[in-house]
């Protein structure tokens, strides 16, 4: 998996990302621990015993 | 990706902030900018072991006490789940309060039902670890060691599971896994991703997703091509992601459905031995510039050890279809450091590459420009849950060397290029894998000291190459022993067995059989 990178501001240019009012519900903070780019490229966890090239 | 039911549910992500310093601010989501502290939950998805400092850095970015048992009930519960942990969470347990060891569907539902009746913090987390299946809180369970350092026990301290059995969907039909949020920033480009399935039927040796998320299933064609629609509504570029997308039911009808005009098809894998014409003139029309093969061994008897199950001529004939489709570049995965490899196997790869790179000539000449074709050689970590578990990692300075044995093979010869781990990472990403709960110590001193690991590991007490240079006996106690993942520790010591006489694997049923273990008859049981 190659990673792009890319001088955009996180978040820039998503289509579908929902932002919803907090009051009186459970709030969770997903959070991937690597960076932008490489966290949201994982999420099809296409995984190889080894690190991604 | 974690999929959250959303009613009631207010989902936000948040990232490794993109500056080194982490000083810069508290850590904010994504959506509302708002501290992430201030979350009811704090979930990390971990998909790679070698993201675990990360683990550190983020909490204390958010303003978190770093240690599970430092946290108290101001503080959002710490929770984690991802491929990672399910392989071994020791390493992280004593950053994490619960892990969710299987997949989300099967869990999520009955954990947020439970999270929300706001019960007090220990009560709550003693609640989560005995009713929610594969929760799994490390506090709740004790380790003992041998004089020689290896586990000598493993035992819940409350009315906990002895066992997290994982849970698992059993059947995909009827539910959905694809992109909710588009991203033009990230290695998939802007693609609308549709799993397709999960786990893998081929029982690659060197695998954890093939063993973990056993038996393979898939989601029938007909709903994937409603879903792809959907996504065709935003976008015309699809990813079709799974361990085993070129094993879908299906595949070639998909693929000649909107392979022809509407969408650009492409796959996170695809196996050498299964490009179908409709696959391949699919992905040639998406303008994907660059195919990935992976081979991970030169030799076919190293091929047979690690059950990869594809000859040299699969290899020859798919890097001839996949250019003679317009697809200009490759990219080659090999693996170094193997379970029994010798010189002459390291030497095999730099022939393989040659007789690819023979074939390529043939079929780029006569177009306009000649690709190039990359190989990647990757250091072998031996992962958890898979027939290597018990085999030791290959010495750092012998994968330096047998790089350098490919490298000055390839190095000269044109239109290829030689890409290379650093087999110091690959020893780290092995510790963060293979290690016991110890290996937070660590943690703690990498974190201390910024990422330094040689210093973190001469400063501390713990022997890490016991960790990883090790062959472990079979039947010693493993440190993820306790998690059950349905394949039974007998099959994977038979595998292992066959591996070292070069033996090919037991094929997998694709559920039909009770070889394994990960599959149970009507009523819940496991085969013998
Ligand atoms: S029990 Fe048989 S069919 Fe089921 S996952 Fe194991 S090998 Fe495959």
């Amino acid at each position: 998996m190659k990673q792009t990178p890319s001088e955009r501001k996180p978040g820039a240019g998503e289509i579908g990302a929902i932002r919803k009012d907090r009051r009186g519900r459970t709030t969770v903070a997903l959070v991937y621990p690597n960076r932008y780019h490489v966290g949201m490229a994982n999420r099809g966890d296409c995984l190889r015993a080894r690190v991604p090239a | 990706m974690w999929a959250w039911p959303t009613e009631e549910i207010v989902c936000e992500r948040a990232f490794l902030p993109e500056e080194t310093s982490s000083a810069a601010g508290r850590l904010t989501t994504l959506e509302s900018g708002r501290p992430a502290a201030e979350a009811d939950l704090i979930a990390f998805s971990i998909s790679f072991e070698s993201d675990y400092p990360h683990v550190l850095q983020l909490l204390e970015h958010a303003g978190i006490p770093l240690r599970s048992a430092s946290r108290g009930e101001d503080h959002p519960l710490v929770i984690a789940g991802g491929v990672a942990c399910f392989l071994n969470p020791e390493p992280v347990a004593a950053f994490i309060d619960l892990f969710l060891i299987g997949e989300a569907e099967a869990i999520l539902p009955q954990f947020l039902e439970r999270f929300r009746s706001g019960a007090p913090r220990q009560e709550l987390l003693l609640d989560l670890a005995r009713e929610v299946p594969g929760a799994y809180a490390p506090a709740f369970y004790a380790a003992s060691y041998t004089a020689e350092g290896a586990l000598a026990s493993f035992e819940p301290v409350r009315d906990v599971p002895r066992k997290i059995v994982r849970p698992l969907l059993r059947d995909l039909s009827g539910t959905t896994t694809c992109s909710s949020v588009i991203t033009p920033d990230t290695a998939f480009g802007r693609a609308f991703l549709v799993e397709v399935g999960r786990g893998c039927p081929h029982g690659c040796r060197f695998c954890g997703a093939g063993f973990v998320y056993r038996p393979p299933r898939f989601r029938p064609a007909a709903e994937l091509v409603q879903t792809v629609r959907q996504g065709l509504a935003h976008t015309d570029q699809v990813g079709l992601v799974g361990a085993a997308v070129s094993d879908l039911p299906g595949i070639g009808a998909l693929c000649a459905h909107f392979g022809g005009g509407e969408a650009r098809l492409s796959f996170s894998s695809l196996r050498a031995d299964a490009l179908s014409p409709e696959l391949v003139r699919a992905l040639g029309h998406s303008g994907v510039k660059t195919a990935t093969i992976a081979p991970e061994a030169g030799s076919e008897r190293l091929r047979r050890v690690i059950n990869k199950g594809i000859s040299e001529a699969d290899v020859l004939g798919a890097a001839e279809t996949l250019v003679a489709h317009g697809i200009p570049n490759l990219k080659l995965y090999f693996m170094l450091g193997l379970p029994t490899e010798t010189d002459a196997d390291v030497q095999a790869i730099a022939t393989l590459v040659k007789r690819i790179k023979h074939v390529f000539l043939a079929v780029s000449r006569g177009r306009r420009a000649i690709g190039i074709i990359t190989a990647s050689l990757g250091c072998f970590v031996p992962k958890p849950f898979t027939p290597f578990q018990w085999a030791a990692m290959e010495e750092v300075g012998r994968l330096k060397a047998k790089i350098r044995a490919v490298k000055s093979e390839l190095g000269r010869v044109a239109n290829v290029r030689v890409h290379a781990d650093v087999p110091r990472w690959a020893y780290a990403q092995a510790v963060l894998s293979r290690g016991d709960r110890r290996t937070a110590e660590i943690l703690s001193r990498v974190h201390a000291l910024q990422g330094n690991w040689p210093q973190a590991l001469k400063a501390v007490a713990l022997n890490a190459d016991f960790f990883v240079h090790r062959e472990r006996g079979t039947d010693e106690l493993l440190p993820w022993d306790f998690i059950d993942h349905g394949v039974t520790k007998a099959f994977l010591k038979q595998e292992y067995r066959r591996a070292l006489e070069g033996r090919p694997g037991t094929p997998c049923g694709g559920g039909s059989c009770r070889l394994c273990g990960a599959c149970t008859d009507a009523e819940g049981h496991p085969g013998s």
